[in-house]
């Protein structure tokens, strides 16, 4: 087990709780788009052992149903993979959304390649009828506390970070912090950059559990504010190429938060 | 062929394909009867009993002998130990595979049991051979190797793997325990290992 | 406007939080989180017909926010209890990196990296079936993952040059082998995804 100091990653090999793609369109899809990019993700999802389908039809509290068109049709589609009672993977397609998360992260590869597999044929049905606004990559890495209230923020996170606003962090406390700016990337793209760190305090059975919890994310968006409109039908290996960088981007980013020790625990290089 | 020929096969062999060159070379365990190292001519006998220390968990967990480490057989070759060892090359084979593992490892036993009857497995085919095979100050080193079989490789595939299958079930029932290297020693020494054995002249 | 709300992942526990959620009834989690998502979604087009300027990215990536915050808690102490076959499985293959030669003090070469690497990449594509693959290592340095299922039993190799064989005894009784696939780290050979669909049709079927 990689423990360092008085805290461990949530994995014996990575800290990863959660990794996800996100594709989201300008406009929803109609209904004839929707209803093929759901025959098209069906099966592959079987096949890919996402076996639960569950229909996304929310219904929403009086006070926000009055602003809202009553009567939507289905809004998408959830597809679940379990493993030990836990959520394995799952992933959503929405009208105008499409997401795959990975809670059993394993590699940078095989998790891309599954992301493509399920979501790349929808991806390139959805944008014949809208397009692209922005394709999203996350990660959440946690880190566990094992000292209860007495561990130490400070072994986990580098405190003079610049990613870490001052004011914000204290190394016994709760506290949470966000940050957010854009990165040009090309001349149809920017990247917003979303860093959020939280510091929280469970407590279970009476004991505390303290956790930190980073959350790294890219939005590359396109033709947004005086950057170039992209054309319609943005296949997937035009997003591949974004979620490479994103990817590298993102680890960059973790590796300017963490700690030496806390980078070395979850081997970033 | 002789057994010089034997031992400059097993000399210019890969070490991690021992069984399959040697096996090329002299196919149906045609070397057994001699030692494969060295000037002593002493191949080990059908009647011998031999022993493979056992370890956990690099050798044995959850209650088996792993086959995985049985591949052994196919590579390099499953070390054993032969009769007439004495004390020092006994404790010094055991303290070898507890002090020197990549992971710790805790005695389990040995599996002790005659040459002839695990050469005897997949009879009237010959599926393992027990060779003399003297290692350094480990006069008493044999190596139990697998031999290869003819067929497509998914053929030799499934065979490679049921034939470690079998000789972990073969050597299950075989298994003396003993919880420290004292304790194996004397379970060996009042057993048939440290014997007297009848040296073959070939 | 902002919608506050926390949801938890206990499959057994409908959702709490700060708004009647009374409507959402489905004791199905994923429901909640998925719906939570597709609310933001709504909102978003709700405050745009309202006149009103939140970003609208915003209120989907606090929406999914305050979802995880309280989410994280749960599964961050669940993870603690007992790490999943394949998170077991990438950390011996993590731990063979280090290994030398005589690993297993018999004289065994050092583990194949080229092959490691593989056989990570190997693993992430085996979450689909129903099998617990346990990684090891051959005699000669290669890494194997056994596969525990249901009914039977298997074995994969990797090799250094992204070959790959397998040997599978399917719970129906029937072995199935093959040797030298090449895999892509793009998806399974399909010879090992075809014995593994079977396989699994058959835990489903008799499930």
């Amino acid at each position: 087990m990689p423990q360092f100091g008085s805290w461990k990653p949530i994995h014996d090999t990575h800290a990863i709780q959660l990794a996800a793609i996100t594709v989201t369109l300008n406009e929803p899809v109609g209904d004839l788009t929707f209803r093929k990019a759901l025959n098209n993700v069906n099966p592959i999802a079987v096949e890919l052992g996402l076996t639960e389908h569950a229909p996304i039809n929310p219904q929403l509290p009086p006070q926000i149903q009055q602003f809202l068109n009553v009567s939507s049709p289905m809004q998408g589609m959830s597809y679940v993979r379990q493993s030990d009672g836990r959520i394995g993977e799952r992933a959503f397609i929405n009208r105008e959304s499409l997401r795959f998360e990975d809670f059993e992260y394993i590699r940078w590869s095989p998790f891309k390649a599954r992301a493509q597999k399920l979501l790349g044929d929808a991806v390139s049905e959805f944008t014949g009828g809208s397009s692209v606004n922005n394709i999203s990559s996350e990660y959440t890495d946690v880190f566990i506390g094992l000292v209860g209230d007495q561990s130490d923020v400070s072994e986990v996170v580098n405190a003079n970070s610049p990613l870490i606003a001052a004011g914000a962090f204290h190394s016994k406390a709760s506290w949470h912090c966000h940050m957010g700016w854009f990165e040009p990337i090309d001349e149809h793209c920017r990247r917003l950059v979303n860093v959020n760190i939280d510091v929280a305090d469970n407590l279970l059975e009476e004991k505390i559990n303290r956790q930190v919890r980073i959350k790294t994310q890219t939005f590359d968006q396109f033709g947004q504010d005086g950057y170039a409109e992209y054309s319609n039908n943005v296949s997937w290996e035009r997003l591949s190429y974004h979620l490479d960088s994103s990817h590298d981007r993102l680890k960059s980013l973790l590796r300017d938060i963490l700690s030496p020790e806390a980078a070395l625990a979850i081997s970033l290089p | 062929m002789s057994g010089d020929d034997c031992r400059a096969a097993w000399a210019i062999a890969a070490p991690h394909n021992k069984a399959g060159a040697l096996d090329l070379a002299f196919p149906q365990c045609f070397c057994e009867p001699w030692s494969l190292v060295g000037d002593d001519h002493r191949g080990v006998a059908d009647e011998e009993v031999v022993a493979r220390i056992l370890t956990t968990p690099g050798m044995y967990d959850a209650g088996l002998i792993l086959t995985q480490k049985l591949t052994s057989v196919s590579a390099g070759g499953a070390s054993l130990i032969r009769a007439g060892a004495s004390d020092v090359e006994i404790l010094g084979t055991i303290m070898n595979l507890l002090q020197n593992a990549a992971e710790p490892q805790t005695l389990l036993g040995a599996a002790i049991f005659s040459a002839g009857n695990v050469r005897s497995l997949g009879q009237p085919q010959k599926n393992f051979g027990v060779y003399h095979t003297p290692d350094g100050a480990k006069n008493h080193h044999v190596d139990l190797l697998a031999t290869t079989l003819a067929g497509s490789k998914t053929a030799q595939k499934k065979t490679e793997r049921d034939r470690r299958y079998q000789l972990r079930d073969f050597m299950m029932p075989t298994i003396v325990a003993a919880n420290d290297p004292d304790e194996l020693l004397a379970a060996l020494g009042s057993g048939p290992i440290k014997g007297i054995h009848t040296v073959v002249a070939i | 406007m902002t919608v506050e709300f926390t949801t938890d992942t206990d499959v057994s526990t409908p959702t709490t939080g700060g708004v009647d959620w009374e409507h959402l009834t489905s004791s199905r989690p994923i429901a909640y989180q998925a719906a939570a998502v597709s609310v933001a979604l709504e909102l978003r087009r709700a405050v745009s017909a309202c006149g009103a300027s939140f970003s609208a990215l915003h209120i989907l990536a606090e929406a999914e926010r305050y979802c995880s915050v309280a989410a994280i808690g749960y599964m961050a102490v669940a993870n603690d209890s007992k790490p999943s076959a394949s998170a077991a499985a990438l950390q011996r293959l993590r731990l063979f990196r280090d290994w030398r030669d005589n690993w297993d003090a018999e004289g065994a070469p050092a583990p194949d990296l080229g092959a490691l690497e593989v056989a990570s990449n190997l693993l992430g594509f085996l979450k689909s079936y129903p099998v617990e693959p346990i990684a090891m290592l051959h005699a000669s340095g290669l890494p194997m993952f056994v596969l525990n299922f249901t009914g039977g039993e298997g074995e994969i190799t990797v090799s250094g040059d992204g070959a790959v064989d397998f040997v599978l005894d399917l719970p129906d009784g029937e072995t199935q082998a093959e040797v030298e696939l090449e895999f892509d780290n793009q998806s399974l050979p399909v010879q090992l995804h075809d014995v593994l669909t079977r396989l699994r049709a058959i835990a489903q079927h008799e499930r």
